[in-house]
């Protein structure tokens, strides 16, 4: 037998939607495992899959975001300018890192602003695939600065850096672009 | 080597209705043909490759030995690049072997493809897929998947952090970068990808996108280039692992070819070649040093006096040239295959056919299948 007994593909392939269920730290997100809006999530499915993810993944970032108590907590996880306040939702999501205010005291946390807001990552897009209980369906996704994907406040895995670069957490003196001028021809050999 | 019925033979398959998943959406894959081989052909394949990369190794170690970098046209900084990353035993991963396979005849090299080889996941995944859903009590020469994974858990590397690198805008190489990624991802490492021209240069070695120190990187990207962009000075002062290693632009340089005939001169599995062509009798054909993709070829099927009875277009028409004895590509109903013999870690691991509609093989070659019994 001159042949590979077996071929399985992790990475690449139509199975790498579905993959998304591990944890593995090591698990890369492409493009084709997310969606930022409606016009990519139809590249793959259909109009109607595709409005209703959204709704479906809209409904879900408000209700299990992560949370934070003020604005510096929020972005130094998941960047400068990716954070919102929720300042509609009374009740903290259910994802959030802080004591939850209990209407029996007097005083919610000293920490939170004075309208009762929470402060979250924005959603950057989302996926569809099965869900851990079963069915199909839409989550939310986060990003945060190391490139993590987060659906809640759960990792699962990173972004590809090459279509998503992570943002930039601090400024750095490196400099790029020595290499890959000479690509006006092929490569291929 | 079989008479009757010919050694290899295209077979007419049923034409499939599915399409294989390819990277780049863009298959040059014929789902109608395929090439059939005796166990013994592959055997001579086989052993003919094995024996041309120990042989192209003996060629490196005799020019570092001697400290020919002239006869390659390297200058200083790239010999030095080469020099360092032999004494060191840097390991290489894969290369490929363009090969001529005449029924009846010893296996020729045409050419190595020692830097930059693709064609890699239709001769390793593709085919193999064909082979499982169309005929699957048959062989096929091809387990480069397995060895590729098994490559990468033997690379003993210091980190499991690999970063992957190739051009922008060019599907066909992210697609071949992807699938290498996916090797190491399931050998258990961890690759990231970034662009040619994201690589940073932080003074005292090179970063990636974030900003983390690159210690391993494979590159889908030629050495030459590399040589002559800005960052090349760098190379020395980093210490990052580059897959494949310096010490490959020996081989992936033509002029490795008449090297190569002067130290084994003779050899069955071996064209004549030489740097000028009255070295050479009979029909020959000549190549530029560093082309790609079969530019630039001229081809003297009456001898050099006679003049160049055929050509090919290209960019390479300013570059150094070699000359190589002409071996004339088997024909099957109007196309002529190459094999491309691939090796991983210096072993071989498999086969790749490519098939063109005259004797030069292009980039437009499409890739056919092939499996023995």
């Amino acid at each position: 037998m001159k042949r590979s007994r077996s071929i399985k593909l992790v990475l690449i392939g139509s199975t790498s939607l579905l993959a998304l269920a591990a944890c593995d730290q090591s698990d890369v997100l492409t493009q084709n495992d997310f969606f930022a809006d409606e016009k990519q999530c139809e590249a793959k499915f259909n109009a109607d899959a595709c409005r209703q993810a959204l709704i479906d993944a809209r409904q879900q970032h408000m209700k299990t975001a992560p949370a934070f108590a003020n604005r510096e907590e929020c972005e130094a996880q998941f960047g400068a300018d990716n954070c919102m306040k929720s300042t509609e939702i009374a009740v903290p999501p259910t994802g959030s890192t802080a004591t939850p205010t209990d209407p029996n005291t007097t005083t919610p946390s000293t920490q939170a602003s004075a309208g009762g807001g929470w402060f979250m990552p924005v959603m950057m897009g989302y996926m569809m695939g099965r869900m851990m209980g079963g069915g199909f369906g839409a989550q939310p996704l986060y990003r945060d600065v190391d490139n993590r994907a987060y659906t809640g406040t759960k990792p699962i895995g990173r972004f590809d850096n090459a279509s998503m670069p992570p943002p930039r957490a601090a400024t750095s003196s490196i400099a790029r672009g020595g290499f890959g001028r000479s690509a006006t021809g092929t490569v291929s050999s | 080597m079989t008479i009757a019925p010919r050694g290899d033979w295209k077979a007419r398959a049923e034409k499939l209705g599915f399409r294989f998943h390819t990277i780049d959406g863009e298959p040059y894959w014929t789902e109608d043909a395929c090439y059939v081989f005796t166990a013994a052909e592959i055997d001579e394949i086989e052993a003919a490759t094995e024996e041309l990369e120990k042989m192209c190794l003996q060629v490196v170690d005799r020019l570092v030995k001697e400290g020919r970098y002239d006869l390659i046209g390297l200058d200083d900084t790239a010999a030095s690049l080469v020099e360092s990353s032999w004494k060191r035993f840097d390991k290489n991963l894969y290369g490929r072997f363009d090969l001529v396979v005449r029924p009846g005849e010893k296996p020729k090299m045409l050419e190595y493809n020692a830097d930059t080889p693709t064609a890699l996941f239709e001769a390793s995944v593709v085919q193999w897929e064909w082979l499982q859903a169309l005929y699957p009590t048959a062989d096929q020469f091809n387990s480069i998947h397995e060895k590729l994974i098994d490559s990468w858990q033997n690379f003993g590397l210091a980190s499991p952090l690999v970063h992957f690198t190739c051009v922008r805008d060019h599907d066909e190489d992210r697609g071949t970068v992807d699938y290498m990624r996916d090797t190491a991802l399931q050998a258990g490492l961890t690759p990231e990808f970034l662009f040619i021209d994201e690589i940073g240069w932080g003074g005292n070695g090179f970063y990636d996108v974030q900003d983390r120190p690159i210690e391993t990187l494979f590159k889908l990207y030629p050495w030459e280039w590399l040589m002559r962009e800005d960052f090349a000075k760098n190379i020395a002062k980093s210490k990052t692992q580059i897959i494949e290693p310096a010490w490959k632009m020996v081989l992936s340089n033509k002029a490795m070819l008449p090297l190569l005939w002067d130290m084994f001169k003779g050899h069955p599995n071996l064209l004549a070649s030489a740097f000028t062509p009255e070295e050479i009798e009979g029909p020959l054909v000549e190549k530029p040093a560093l082309g790609r993709e079969g530019g630039n070829v001229r081809l003297y099927e009456r001898g050099y006096a006679a003049g160049a009875t055929a050509g090919s277009e290209g960019a390479y028409a300013q570059e150094r040239k070699i000359y190589q004895a002409y071996a004339k590509l088997p024909e099957f109903e109007g196309n002529f295959p190459v094999v491309g013999s691939w090796v991983v870690a210096s072993n071989p691991a498999g086969i790749g056919l490519r098939e063109d509609d005259g004797p030069i093989t292009r980039n437009t070659s499409r890739f056919v299948p092939h499996l023995f019994r």
